[in-house]
């Protein structure tokens, strides 16, 4: 079997990426866009990415033509700088109550380092 | 739960946790963050309530027997998932695989505390239980008015 995709509901977390063994699901983060491309040609069906997928965006299908989609990746509201994240990642993380406002790494670190400081004499 | 606690009025910023950390680990998993008037020493919380665990989607993360959140190498896929839902953005990736703070088990398994608190000169990191750690703050702060009081020091 194969992964069939529903691109309204992945957010291009590429955790499928991460744990697919073949090499068929792959991603490049570039200028800003993410894109995920899975090569049905590589695919050895063991269907690893439905299980890891964490919104549920992957079903299994007996065929596949190939697929591909594109993310926009996501700014911190902080420094502005360019994330690792999906725009759709950060929606998804809002929603869930993860965060309200959504910070690179670098700036939660000291953002929250701060808090933990403040009122020490 | 037992845990690392950060008292910033009494770090030095001499980095030394910094150190030990890499001398243990290969790398640091504490960072010292200097601002004005306070330093304080970050490393990863090891949350009661672990934002990371809930957002793993391999069930690679878990706690140990003394609380620690740990990663289980065989199951993580390096997605980055733990470090959306993280806080104070602690995981960091190694290749395919997320590392962070693990509270030195090997010390653990042998009675001995994390090395970053082991060295702290200042004793501005502690291993200890959270509400162990309010009571002697509580104490300290008390102690320290006693003697503005005695030393009829004006109150601030």
């Amino acid at each position: 079997m194969f992964p069939n995709f529903d691109w309204e509901k992945c957010i291009g977390c590429i955790a499928c990426v991460r744990t697919c063994r073949g090499g068929a699901l792959s991603y490049t983060d570039r200028e800003g866009i993410r894109t995920i491309t899975f090569e049905p040609g590589l695919c050895d069906g063991d269907l690893l990415c439905l299980e890891v997928c964490p919104v549920g965006a992957i079903e299994p299908s007996p065929k596949s033509s190939g697929d591909s989609a594109t993310f926009p990746l996501a700014r911190c509201e902080n420094c502005g700088k360019l994330t690792d994240f999906t725009v759709k990642e950060v929606e998804w993380g809002k929603e869930r109550g993860l965060f309200d406002v959504f910070l690179c790494p670098e700036c939660r670190r000291v953002e929250s380092a701060k808090r933990i400081g403040e009122g020490f004499e | 739960m037992t845990g690392i606690l950060i008292d910033p009025g009494k770090c030095i910023a001499c980095r030394a946790c910094e150190v030990a950390c890499e001398r243990e680990h290969g790398r640091s998993f504490i960072t010292v963050f200097e601002f004005e008037g306070s330093a304080v020493p970050l490393n990863c919380r090891h949350c009661e309530k672990a934002p990371c665990i809930e957002a793993c989607p391999t069930g690679a993360l878990f706690r140990d027997k003394d609380g620690a959140v740990m990663v289980d190498v065989k199951k993580c896929i390096g997605c980055d998932m733990c470090l959306l839902a993280c806080p104070f953005g602690i995981p960091e990736m190694a290749g395919k695989i997320m590392v962070k703070c693990d509270l030195c088990p090997e010390r653990r398994a042998e009675g001995k505390l994390p090395l970053c608190v082991q060295t702290c000169p200042t004793r501005a990191l502690t291993y200890e239980e959270p509400n162990e750690f309010s009571v002697r703050r509580r104490k300290s702060y008390a102690e320290r008015i006693a003697l503005r009081r005695a030393h009829d020091v004006p109150q601030l």
